[in-house]
């Protein structure tokens, strides 16, 4: 809200300057933004929090002020003089047929009035506080608002339908054109303002056009009134419509100044345009709140602040902020909540905070002593730092991408879930309406950007989650899978992401044995993808993108990508390894070539030397596939390497060499493979 | 007569081989003495010639020969050998280090771990919560009811009626509370979503650290205690911080917090727009009305919560000016950290 300081200084005089008000009112809760000097005076831009509509007016602030100055409120005298020849019941009438959506209506009748300009002195202030003058009637209706927070209507009484007013649902399909020109759609569901016809006003949220306030009007009909908050608040948004009205009501205004309101607006119409006040008023009013009392125990707020305040300084910032105590003993004070703080101020620990906040944040200590107790890290966390700090030192960089992306883009690939993503009902932008099934799509994305800014190798990692839905339309929560997924643009790029995995696997000591299957996943292209497992269970995939996919998503160069449940891996990780002993006796190598054709793949050949159950093979690994010379066309020649061991000798020569030959033997009888 | 020989074999042998200053002088004795045609050669032929008797006695004399001179040959190679790594010309030792390139991790997580090592050491154990939530656990659990403007303050994305993307990690406040019972230390780190307009320092998608502690006895000096041991962690030694009365329906008392500006030190700079001050996050004792609805006594426990932007923190501990390079995954500047 924005506010004058010299408005302000009228209602409070303190003897502050504007920027150290502006200090003082923050430090207790009402937030200054900005203070700026204007002309003679400043102009304060309040942010006033929802837990205070009594902020939302010059006097709101005023008491602020007070309280914290230590200075009393001063409001202006409320004198009016009503014309006792003419009786607000004669010209008028309100009836209310919706006390639930408008629990107290009050209206006036002023006549023969001069509109005309509003005196300088209050376009002033007007101006200052950021609204427009209009007319010395609407002027003093805005002007009324930015004084005591009541939001008034005017209604210029001649287009009137029956000069009377009816406080009703709107009808199914009514319309009305609202005084900044929209026509707007109206539901039973929404107040409205009518006359004996038709709507002339949006209740609380604004007012007809048809009814306005123009040059010619003679005859004023004025309206202050309170309308439930929740209900204000459903229609605003329903309509798209809030005004300085609206969002008052909204939060609630004080009970007590409706009626006084509308007599100050009176008071200055009268001042200002002239006219005859009609004498009486209507006041139709369905509830009553009841002041409400609440007690604070002394012993309480020191607990709850870790700070003892004394009775004395208590009771001096109640009274400061006009809140009344009814009853104080040693233990407790009791007092009144008043009328402009009824929906703030509830329970012991609201008063509790009206306490801190006026004594100071600052006056609290720090306590010196906080209880020790053991926080260990999970397995969780460990893996996920344990793979995060690993993959940076083997060159990858990490990146964070979006959860939110274009559906185009979320079925690229869908390791996970063959249906389509979760959708968003209400996304702010075209390209970020559903929650991602993989994190491959934005890897992707990523490298486009950096190599269109001049990047040239690209090794990248995220370690972050993907949403695969379950039930969504019965409102069951989507599984958030954490994903580890890689993107490499190398040469070798396939082989250096496999290996990046494995050397995951080690380091999180991953028990279980990984096995992979050919398949043809997503942005892969044919014959250079696997699906991979962990002891049978899905672990994720591995492959080169296609050509094809390539040129659909503009990416130069056939980036490989990799992505795994981690998840998984997290809930078979040992974290810390068992210690096997070392081995007592030496083991011998045995290097071996075999040429074979090209269609026979690495992990058919494995798999055969394995099952040969040769004695004390230790491990088997590949170090070498050659194509040229020396080898005939369409083969190739695989060099690995046997380690054998025996775990209560020394092997022999001799028999490190017979089961060299057997192990020959089964590849030449599985693939025709000859040694080189 | 052998043994006369010998001992001048040996005897010249030592000279020469501790003159010998490059491995080709070396060589050359090498081949001298122990080459195919050398004299040690010569000397295992000559024993032929020796009268049979004393042929062992002759051949142990040229074997403890050929031993020492092999021992003066290994020495003076190794002697050599040492030498002329240091003094080749050919190797150049101000050349730069072989570098196998270094990954990077990114500034989120970094700054997050370094946050959950931070309240680890409080004693605040780290946990998660989902980022899809029900509506329930992310406002009215929360003292946020419906129709009610505080909302506006948390706008968010809906999946369902019920179901939403969170917009505050304080929803694990909930999750942790209605599953255990106090005591309480926790820390959530997490992702959360907004429909804000993006610019410098708002993102749709962003990242809070929220923290909780409930038990009987927990005071707003608790509060400012844990938030100062952290901020000393994470800045220096002489930061300060403040907390300035503000609203939050899950917190009353309800406070901003503010520290000194890491850049100046709190004396005022471009950084904090000259106040010397920058907004941190936001705190305060848990609502009662929380406590209710999670089943707490609220009369026999209180408890303080805080929340800080990730990014935030990150941007105040890096110097990065703007949010959206988070996302951007741009390497030449991930690159930096």
């Amino acid at each position: 809200m924005i506010i004058s300081y010299n408005w302000l200084k009228e209602l409070c005089p303190h003897d502050l300057a504007a920027d150290a008000l502006a200090e003082r009112l923050s430090h207790a809760g009402l937030c200054v933004e900005t203070c700026e000097a204007r002309e003679d005076d400043w102009v304060l831009e309040v942010d006033v929090t929802a837990n205070r509509p009594d902020c939302l007016s010059h006097i709101g602030i005023a008491r602020e002020a007070a309280a914290l100055t230590g200075r009393r409120v001063c409001r202006p005298e409320i004198k009016v003089a009503e014309d006792a020849s003419v009786r607000f019941n004669g010209l008028s009438s309100v009836k209310v047929e919706c006390p639930d959506l408008c629990p107290h209506y009050t209206a006036r009748v002023i006549l023969g009035v001069k509109v005309g300009p509003s005196p300088e002195w209050m376009q002033r202030r007007l101006v200052t506080c950021g609204l427009r003058p209009v007319n010395n009637i609407v002027d003093v209706t805005n002007y009324v608002l930015l004084e005591s927070g009541q939001p008034l209507h005017t209604f210029d009484m001649a287009l009137l339908d029956e000069r009377r007013i009816v406080v009703r649902r709107a009808g199914l399909g009514e319309t009305m054109v609202t005084i900044d020109g929209t026509q707007c759609r109206l539901s039973p569901e929404m107040c409205v303002i009518a006359d004996a016809r038709k709507p002339v006003a949006i209740a609380g949220v604004m007012g007809g056009l048809e009814s306005e306030i123009r040059d010619a009007t003679s005859d004023v009909l004025l309206e202050s009134a309170r309308f439930c908050p929740p209900n204000i608040r459903r229609t605003s948004r329903a309509l798209g419509l809030s005004s300085d009205s609206s969002c008052r009501f909204e939060r609630g205004v004080d009970p007590e100044n409706v009626e006084r309101a509308s007599r100050r607006a009176a008071q200055l119409i009268l001042e200002l345009a002239g006219g005859r006040l009609a004498s009486g008023l209507a006041d139709v009013r369905d509830d009553r709140p009841k002041a409400a009392e609440v007690t604070m125990r002394f012993e309480r707020l020191a607990m709850v602040l870790g700070l003892k305040v004394d009775a004395a300084d208590v009771r001096r910032i109640f009274e400061g902020l006009e809140i009344e105590i009814t009853k104080q003993t040693r233990s407790a004070v009791t007092v009144v909540i008043p009328s402009w703080r009824a929906s703030d101020l509830t329970r012991e620990i609201d008063l509790i905070e009206e306490v801190v906040r006026i004594h100071g944040y600052d006056r609290i200590s720090e306590t010196t002593r906080i209880p020790v107790t053991v926080a260990k890290m999970s397995a969780r966390e460990r893996c996920m730092r344990t793979a995060r700090h690993l993959l940076a030192g083997e060159g990858f960089d990490e990146v964070v991408t979006f959860s939110l992306i274009a559906p185009g883009k979320a079925q690229i690939a869908q390791p996970w879930h063959d249906g389509g993503p979760i959708a968003l009902r209400n996304p702010f932008s075209a390209d970020r309406t559903h929650l991602r099934l993989t994190n491959m799509a934005n890897l992707l994305g990523v490298k486009s950007f950096n190599a269109s800014h001049g990047a040239d190798a690209m090794d990248m990692f995220e370690l972050a989650k993907v949403y695969v839905p379950r039930n969504t339309a019965a409102d069951e929560q989507p599984e958030e899978k954490l994903c580890l997924s890689l993107l490499t643009d190398r040469e070798d790029g396939f082989l250096v992401l496999k290996g990046a995995l494995a050397n995951v696997l080690e380091a999180l000591h991953v028990e279980g044995s990984l096995s992979e299957e050919p398949a043809q996943v997503g942005p892969f292209a044919e014959g250079e993808s696997l699906r991979l497992l962990l002891d049978d269970r899905l672990l994720g995939c591995v492959g080169i993108v296609s050509e094809s996919m390539a040129a659909e998503l503009d990416v130069d160069s056939r980036p490989a990508l990799l992505e795994v449940d981690f998840d998984l891996l997290i809930e078979k990780a040992r974290i810390d390894a068992t210690l096997r002993p070392i081995p007592k006796f030496p083991s011998v190598e045995r290097d071996i070539a075999v040429v074979v054709d090209e269609a026979v793949r690495w992990s058919d050949l494995r798999c055969c030397v394995l099952a040969s159950s040769v004695e004390h093979l230790e491990a088997i690994e590949f170090f070498d596939v050659y194509r040229g010379q020396q080898v005939p066309a369409g083969k190739k020649s695989i060099a690995f390497s046997l380690t054998f061991r025996a775990s209560d000798r020394t092997l022999t020569g001799e028999e490190v060499d017979a089961a060299r030959d057997r192990v020959v033997a089964a590849l030449a009888k599985g693939f025709g493979a000859t040694l080189r | 007569m052998v043994t006369d020989r010998t001992r001048q074999i040996l005897d010249e042998a030592r000279r020469l081989f501790a003159q010998a200053m490059t491995s080709d002088t070396v060589e050359q004795l090498r081949v001298r003495y122990l080459g195919r045609k050398g004299l040690i050669s010569e000397i295992f032929d000559s024993i032929r010639q020796v009268p049979t008797e004393e042929r062992p006695a002759a051949g142990q004399t040229a074997n403890e020969l050929k031993k020492a001179l092999t021992a003066l040959l290994e020495e003076a190679q190794r002697r050599i050998g040492r030498k002329e790594v240091r003094t080749s010309a050919l190797f150049d030792p101000t050349l730069p280090g072989r570098r196998p390139p270094l990954g990077h991790v990114h500034p989120l997580s970094r700054t997050t771990e370094e946050l959950c090592d931070i309240f680890r050491t409080l004693g605040f154990t780290v946990v998660e919560g989902p980022e899809v939530e029900f509506d329930w656990y992310n406002f009215e659990a929360l003292n946020i009811p419906a129709d009610h403007p505080a909302r506006d303050a948390f706008d968010t994305f809906f999946i369902t009626d019920r179901m939403l993307l969170r917009s505050q990690t304080s929803t694990v406040q909930i999750r942790v509370m209605e599953h255990a019972q106090p005591p309480i230390r926790v820390v959530a780190p997490g992702r959360c979503f907004r429909p804000d307009t993006e610019d410098a320092r708002h993102m749709s998608m962003f990242h809070q650290i929220e923290g909780l502690m409930v038990d009987e006895g927990v005071s707003f000096g608790d509060l400012k205690a844990v938030l100062h041991i952290f901020a000393r962690e994470l800045f220096s030694e002489d930061v300060r911080i403040r907390f300035r009365p503000s609203f939050f329906p899950f917190t009353e008392p309800s406070a901003e917090i503010d520290c000194t500006c890491p850049a100046c030190h709190g004396t005022g700079c471009g950084t904090c727009s000259g106040s010397g001050w920058l907004e941190l996050g936001g705190a305060g004792m848990v609502d009662p009305n929380v406590f209710k609805a999670v089943g707490y006594d609220a009369e026999k426990y209180t408890g303080f919560a805080f929340g800080m932007g990730v990014e935030r923190v990150a941007m105040l501990k890096y110097g990065i000016g703007d949010m959206r390079m988070f996302s951007q995954n741009d390497l030449r500047w991930l690159r930096q950290f």
